[in-house]
This record gives structure tokens, C-alpha cells and sequence, in this order.
């Protein structure tokens, strides 16, 4: 999780894969706060209708990512940066936010009601964290990918 | 900021709660408030039409499931007004929702 090292920001720049022509690379850097939920999940709606997401793809990837930045605005240290990282591939959009929390036993909200259903939307969802030690704030970051068709429901 | 509206008509056995517009974390606990206010008498039925939301994230789910638990305790039906297709129709059905209240695809 080198990611985490102090003064770094978001991981893979310049990443081989990354420098292919086909994958756009957007990230955004906003307050944790809920006032800047309905302006990425509407950034994350355009990436995937973009991308030719089908419709239901469309809608699971914007509440999976509001869910997402709503999860660590919840959980974030005062004053702390949200940072928010769009990976926009041939037929699947990688999403990863991180934000800085105050000290916190377990801080990963993957037990939550909000964590089940972030399950059932995205394709993929992991998270990682790194405790708060004196005089350095914990990290929290939540990584979901989203595949363009949305398998059909049984 | 996130705008819902909150439309409650009120009749003898019934209460009918419109939502419409947005909901999310950042007015969750307010539309909680307003429902929980709505349903201060004793109906037999407390249906919840959500036709007009445009959009509802799993803070809004969490009402439904608050608004569910408590009606149960007081023997209230539930019923909530969902359209076929729509993403909140996905949300309710993704969180497992259909066993605590019927879904209706429109109201009468």
C-alpha cells in the first residue's frame, strides 16, 4: 500500500496500463463532505454513459459510487480531502476514493447496510485501510470496478 | 445540496407519502423527520409513492427499512409505489426490501 506513504495522493500514475489511449483517467479532489456526493456521482453517471454503458449499468455505477464517497464523508476526519479516481476502460469503469480519518479501532465500514448494497451494484469492491497513529491521521480507501453490461437478473 | 419534497395526504385509515426530487446522505435525516411526523396518527395503511423520485442512494433505502420496522410494531401495512425498471426499483429489490412491504407498480 505504498499509496499510503505521506505526501502521496493516488496510486498507478504513469502505470503502464494506464498510458494506453483507451483508458481515460479522471480524478477529482473535493471536500469530504455530502455537499460534493451529488456532483461525483453525476461525474461518474457521464463517464459511464460515455462509455456506452447499458442503462442499468448507468444507474448502478452512479449510487455505487455515491454510496462509495457517502460511506467515507461518514467516516472522515474534519477538514479531511476526498479524492476520487475514475479509470475508464474498454467496457469497465474502475472507481477508487480515499480520505484521511481520525483515529478509529476498524475503520472500514464493510459490515454496513450501505457496504451490502454497494456489493450488489458494483462487480467488484474492496477496501483498505491504515490505522491513525500519534500525529498522523488514519486512511481509508474504497475501490469498486463496474462492468458495462449489467448481467441479466435470474 | 440535495432537494426532496415530502407530500403527505391524509385520510381517515390511510396515509399516502409522495417523494419526489433527491435523496442521499446530506438530507436523509430530514426526510426521515418529515415521514416520521407524517405518520403520527393511526392508519390501517401507510403508502409510499416514490413515481416522482428521481434519484435515491442506500441512506433513502434506510428510511424505507426505519419506516418499515416501526409500522410493524404497530401493525400498519405498508405498501410502497415503485415503477418496473426504475433504479430505485433496483435499489428496493437489491436490498431485499419486498419482504418487509408489497411493492405496487402504481397507485390507485
Amino acid at each position: 500500500m505504498t499509496y499510503l506513504d505521506s505526501g502521496t495522493s493516488m496510486p498507478n500514475h504513469g502505470a503502464d496500463s494506464d498510458s494506453d489511449e483507451s483508458v481515460l483517467s479522471l480524478e477529482l479532489r473535493t471536500t469530504a463532505s455530502t455537499v460534493s456526493i451529488p456532483t461525483i456521482r453525476t461525474v461518474a453517471a457521464d463517464l459511464a454513459a460515455r462509455a456506452d454503458f447499458d442503462l442499468d449499468s448507468i444507474d448502478d455505477l452512479r449510487m455505487a459510487v455515491d454510496d462509495l464517497c457517502a460511506m467515507l464523508v461518514r467516516i472522515a476526519a474534519a477538514d479531511a480531502t476526498l479524492y476520487c479516481t475514475f479509470t475508464v476502460r474498454p467496457e469497465r469503469i474502475e472507481v477508487a476514493a480515499e480520505t484521511d480519518v481520525d483515529d478509529l479501532a476498524d475503520p472500514l465500514p464493510t459490515g454496513s447496510f450501505a457496504w451490502r448494497v454497494l456489493q450488489c451494484l458494483a462487480d467488484e469492491v474492496g477496501a483498505t485501510s491504515v490505522p491513525a497513529e500519534p500525529g498522523r491521521r488514519g486512511r481509508v480507501r474504497i475501490t469498486l470496478a463496474k462492468d458495462a453490461l449489467t448481467a441479466p437478473q435470474p | 445540496m440535495t432537494d426532496a419534497r415530502v407530500e403527505v395526504s391524509a385520510e381517515s385509515r390511510s396515509v399516502r407519502i409522495s417523494l419526489s426530487g433527491e435523496i442521499d446522505l446530506a438530507n436523509a435525516a430530514a426526510v426521515e423527520d418529515e415521514i416520521r411526523e407524517a405518520v403520527s396518527n393511526q392508519p390501517v395503511i401507510v403508502s409510499v409513492d416514490l413515481t416522482d423520485l428521481n434519484y435515491m442512494d442506500s441512506a433513502g433505502v434506510r428510511i424505507l427499512f426505519t419506516l418499515a420496522s416501526r409500522l410493524q410494531a404497530l401493525r400498519i401495512t405498508l405498501e410502497l409505489i415503485v415503477p418496473p425498471g426504475s433504479s430505485t426499483r433496483r435499489l428496493i429489490e437489491l436490498s431485499g426490501f419486498e419482504s418487509l412491504a408489497a411493492l405496487k407498480p402504481a397507485g390507485p
